[in-house]
């Protein structure tokens, strides 16, 4: 912080909203070996990306929740946590069964005044969550009749969901059926790119959902007591698709650190005026040596 | 291809050469901005990513007429040279971002800060000019918002970029903006962008400067829980309260939150606070009436920044607009050299005040709210003001002649003409 010594005194940071960012990682034996390998990278590279955006926004901070799920599910993250107090995580190790109805019990009960999402984490509340699925096969227990129960969470509908499909025999329906944007469910089956693929999209979405609702245009009109992210979503497609072409290209460069601004030299007090009206002088040229 | 690597070459339009990729400098929502090499001299290329352009022809077509017309003035970084189509996208040209230049987000979020008051002032008073120029030439801005425009923290210089959804008056880019920073009446769908909406986004980013919270976030966006884009088009939109209102207490600030607000507006001058309050007014919002326009809030922020001035006894920057008038920090009684009465403005005579043109004359047409005519200068025991000359040019006062960078006595009761105007010392 500079020198802002003033009437005006110095200024807090703006309140800012959080925008909440929750993965859902299948961690199922058959996601073993590359795949897992892969996911483990791409959150560990997506943290400080994800770190450095929400540093820079006015408008928002990202917070950053993890659900993994098995036989069973549990929770990577303590609860929805800032960016700053997620350094160190223990990679994830992949076994077990593919209980997606349990991770989607779990969210239901976390998307709640009493879960996660409790307004007193936020002081400033929070925007629409974003949710991003990523697994790579059929799920073993009653996924679907946990997903009807999810959809009528207030918080869930308001998401904006991603659903990442791993590999070739990944159950696309049912990840179709998880979101709501078909345009939103990316299929990776080389594995090589999934690191690059999830960490643009996982990026890219937070930005544009934590900056901007695109909102007056081609908003359709909702029921009353539906609400959807139709117009966020559909900027996150466009801002996704058209990139993912090409992606075995991509290699993001590192943005410079701006130069610190060097303080002020600190205030001279001057002394008391003693002969402000003095009436010996007229307007006109003054000699310096003498002044 | 949307991503470049380094080291790849784009083609400039119309046989200009081409242009080799360096380095990646940023990420927006529609492309991506490179640091490029151009016959030797750096310039940044503004890349779009493919399919973003509701109408890329229409646009394409804009951004060369926008770089036929240059720039309004040199605070823009405007389009220079378009790119050649190069897998199904395209870019633009312009000139590279000095150092020491941040965003209003790095402001807002406390990792930089002005100088001063006066600097901020100051900065406020090139954006709100920048975008008087801009329209005066029959542009509107389109997408004004916090990442529009950088300033320097220490010397509240500016620069204006993202002018690729600059369009003459009538034509819309397809751009529909940020939600926090755009009319009311172009988030609802009731109007699309133009040299008003332009102006009400120029009110908002003037009230974050100043006051550091936003104007239509109190209790009731406080109370809500969940910001949805429905939520955010009621609040901003259909429904939007200036935290404010002198009529309507439904959105006042809340302590522990909007803290900048509520320490802040009471220091604001009545003519800022009813500035404010027209701009954001149930009739400006509800009904798109005209707001505050440019030269208005220029002549409240000039006449603001004359009213700052750094105490004599504390060394903190105070605001003094009657003689005698306590130190707002210290409560020392203040005295002053005197003061500057010109035909618009009546400026306390303190040590290094400057006086731009635009407090003699009233033209408004280059950038003088910003052009330097004099600074005042104490003697060495601090008992006398005098103004500097810092024109090209001498000053004709009475029979004697006043160098560049020399010194012009002006006690009390003295009267003189600079840029044709009079000026009496009162």
């Amino acid at each position: 912080m500079d020198n802002f010594s003033s009437f005006l005194g110095a200024p807090e940071a703006i309140p800012k909203r959080v925008m909440p960012f929750f993965f859902l990682i299948d961690t199922s034996k058959s996601m073993e070996g590359k795949k897992i390998g892969a996911v483990n990278a791409a959150i560990e590279e997506i943290l400080p990306d994800l770190r450095r955006l929400s540093d820079s926004q006015a408008d928002s901070e990202i917070r950053l929740a993890i659900l993994k799920f098995s036989s069973g599910c549990e929770w990577v993250t303590p609860s929805l946590i800032s960016l700053d107090s997620f350094d160190d995580w223990e990679p994830l190790v992949a076994d077990g069964l593919t209980d997606l109805g349990y991770a989607f019990d779990e969210l239901n009960r976390q998307f709640s005044e009493n879960g996660f999402l409790s307004r007193s984490s936020a002081s400033s509340g929070f925007y629409a969550p974003v949710i991003m699925l990523l697994s790579d096969g059929d799920p073993t227990d009653d996924w679907y009749g946990a997903l009807k129960k999810l959809q009528n969470n207030k918080w869930y509908q308001s998401a904006i969901k991603i659903a990442i499909a791993i590999g070739e025999d990944a159950n696309r329906e049912v990840l179709q059926k998880s979101i709501r944007n078909p345009e939103l469910l990316f299929s990776v089956n080389d594995i090589s790119n999934l690191k690059k693929v999830v960490k643009f999209i996982a990026v890219t979405s937070s930005q544009i959902a934590s900056t901007s609702a695109a909102v007056g245009k081609e908003n359709p009109q909702q029921s009353a007591n539906v609400i959807t992210p139709d117009a966020t979503e559909e900027q996150i497609v466009k801002n996704v698709r058209n990139s993912l072409d090409d992606f075995a290209d991509f290699e993001p460069e590192p943005v410079p650190i701006p130069a610190s601004v060097p303080l002020s030299p600190p205030v001279s007090v001057p002394p008391p005026i003693s002969e402000l009206d003095s009436t010996d002088d007229v307007v006109g040229p003054i000699d310096e040596e003498d002044w | 291809m949307s991503l470049l690597k380094p080291g790849t070459r784009i083609a400039l339009e119309g046989n200009s050469g081409s242009i080799q990729i360096i380095s990646k400098l940023g990420e927006g929502g529609q492309g991506f901005v490179y640091l490029a090499d151009y016959n030797g001299q750096k310039l940044a290329l503004k890349w779009y990513k493919k399919g973003v352009l509701a109408n890329p022809e229409n646009f394409r077509q804009n951004l060369a007429n926008n770089i036929k017309e240059k720039a309004p003035t040199a605070d823009f970084l405007w389009p220079l040279a378009l790119t050649e189509i190069q897998d199904g996208t395209f870019g633009y040209v312009m000139q590279v971002r000095p150092q020491n230049y941040y965003e209003l987000s790095d402001f807002l979020t406390g990792k930089h800060e002005f100088a001063s008051v006066d600097i901020m002032l100051k900065a406020a008073i090139r954006i709100v000019d920048s975008f008087r120029i801009l329209h005066n030439r029959g542009f509107s801005y389109q997408d004004l918002n916090d990442g529009n425009f950088f300033m320097n923290p220490q010397t509240g210089d500016i620069f204006i970029c993202d002018n690729d959804n600059v369009s003459q008056f009538g034509a819309n880019s397809g751009i529909a903006g940020k939600c926090r920073y755009m009319s009311p009446g172009v988030v609802v769908g009731r109007k699309v962008p133009d040299t008003r909406t332009d102006q009400f986004s120029l009110a908002v980013v003037l009230f974050l400067l100043l006051l550091r919270n936003h104007p239509l976030e109190g209790i009731m966006t406080q109370k809500s829980s969940i910001m949805t884009e429905q939520h955010q088009k009621y609040y901003y939109g259909e429904h939007p309260v200036f935290i404010a209102d002198p009529e309507d207490s439904s959105n006042r600030p809340v302590k522990g939150v909007h803290n900048n607000f509520i320490r802040r507006w009471p220091q604001m001058p009545f003519y800022i606070q009813e500035a404010f309050q027209k701009a954001f007014s149930k009739s400006v919002m509800y009904q798109d009436k005209i707001g505050v326009t440019e030269k208005e809030w220029l002549q409240h922020l000039l006449r603001f920044r004359a009213e700052v001035i750094q105490c004599p006894y504390c060394g903190k920057e105070t605001r003094y607009d009657t003689e005698g008038m306590p130190c707002i920090c210290c409560h020392q009684s203040i005295r002053s050299y005197g003061w500057m009465q010109t035909k618009y403005y009546k400026i306390p005579v303190f040590e290094n005040q400057e006086i731009v043109e635009a407090y003699i004359t009233d033209c408004y047409d280059h950038n003088e709210s910003s052009n330097l005519v004099a600074i005042v200068s104490l003697n060495k025991d601090k008992t006398k003001a005098a103004l500097r000359n810092k024109e090209q040019v001498p000053w004709e006062i009475g029979n004697a002649q006043i160098p560049p960078e020399k010194l012009c006595a002006i006690p009390r009761g003295a009267k003189l003409i600079l840029k044709n105007e009079q000026i009496e010392i009162v």
